[in-house]
């Protein structure tokens, strides 16, 4: 027989865990938003604006990534409400 | 920033002014002798001094990349975190694990999610790795630039200054052949980093195709999961 209160705590879990990874991308977008390199030279402008193309859009799937999470702790936090609220899970 | 060489390449240019002032200085019976292979030794000589402050400049991009290898290092390792939260690998209470307690089709949108966002977090390890090992290919191909260049200028300083002080037709004819060595070396090298560029920019940007490839970062479909039918309890 299921455990309705730890079944609920395990949903919970999550939530808070979903939240914690959406910042712990958010760290990674803002730290390698910082890390393009601001050098000239003809030789190897090539590769510099590559590498900082290649930042800027790891930064930004970095972000994407802690707003996904966010919206995955969110929700499932709701759902946990709404479980409890329903008196028994459906 | 400076780097040995810098270092050598003014070292190159006091010892082109020094020569240049011997052989102004020159009065022997061969002075026009002197001053005619003098003038084509200069020549060649401020040709190869343009050629290694070239590669000199080019040479200081080592320093921010040396910068860029240790903080991509401490990105990955906070991807790397991330990838074993997630995954709850390491330690269970860390990870996703709502899924196992529940059966139902919410419950199987919502494993559905988990799936897709943790393969995406494994996407951003993998490119972060990928990063780093691009730069630390760049900083070893400018490191081995660097040492031959310094290697090379530093020698024809030496040389250069050696005939200051023993100043006849037979040295300069000797430095015109040093001098056309050596800029051949500086040519080579200047040409290693220009491939080592080519190739790592093609390398960056098949890093930066990659994660077009993969898409934006899946945003979730929370409405699939989000309500209170479909969950079930797990027997």
């Amino acid at each position: 027989m299921s455990d309705i209160i730890a079944d609920l705590a395990a949903i919970r879990s999550d939530a808070d865990r979903w939240h914690d990874y959406a910042g712990q991308a958010q760290a990674i977008s803002d730290d390698s938003g910082k890390l393009d390199i601001n050098f000239s030279n003809t030789i190897i402008n090539e590769y510099i604006q590559a590498y900082n193309n290649f930042c800027h859009t790891f930064s930004s799937r970095a972000a994407a990534g802690n707003k996904a999470m966010t919206a995955m702790g969110n929700a499932v936090a709701d759902v946990a409400r709404r479980l409890e609220a329903a008196d028994h899970p459906k | 920033v400076s780097n040995a060489l810098d270092d050598a390449v003014r070292q190159l240019d006091d010892a082109i002014a020094q020569l240049e002032r011997a052989i102004d200085d020159y009065t022997r019976d061969d002075w026009i002798v002197i001053r005619n292979l003098g003038a084509q030794a200069n020549q060649k000589l401020r040709d190869f001094a343009q050629r290694a402050e070239d590669l000199a400049n080019v040479l200081h991009a080592a320093d921010p990349i040396n910068d860029r290898i240790s903080k991509w290092s401490d990105v990955g390792n906070k991807t790397l975190a991330l990838n074993k939260d997630v995954s709850g690998a390491e330690e269970q209470h860390k990870g996703i694990h709502g899924q196992e307690y529940w059966e139902g089709t919410s419950r199987n949108h919502y494993n559905a999610q988990v799936t897709v966002q943790q393969a995406a977090i494994g996407g951003l390890q993998t490119a972060a790795s990928d990063v780093s090992a691009s730069l630390n290919a760049m900083s070893t191909g400018l490191l081995s630039a660097k040492h031959t260049g310094e290697i090379t200028v530093v020698s024809i300083a030496a040389f250069v200054l050696s005939v200051a002080t023993a100043l006849t037709g037979g040295t300069l004819i000797g430095l015109l052949g040093a001098v056309a060595s050596a800029a051949g070396v500086i040519v080579t090298v200047n040409s290693a980093v220009e491939d080592l560029s080519d190739a790592q920019s093609k390398q960056a940007k098949a890093l930066s195709g990659a994660l077009d490839k993969q898409g934006d970062w899946p945003q979730p479909g929370v409405q699939a999961f989000d309500q209170d039918t479909g969950w079930v309890p797990a027997k």
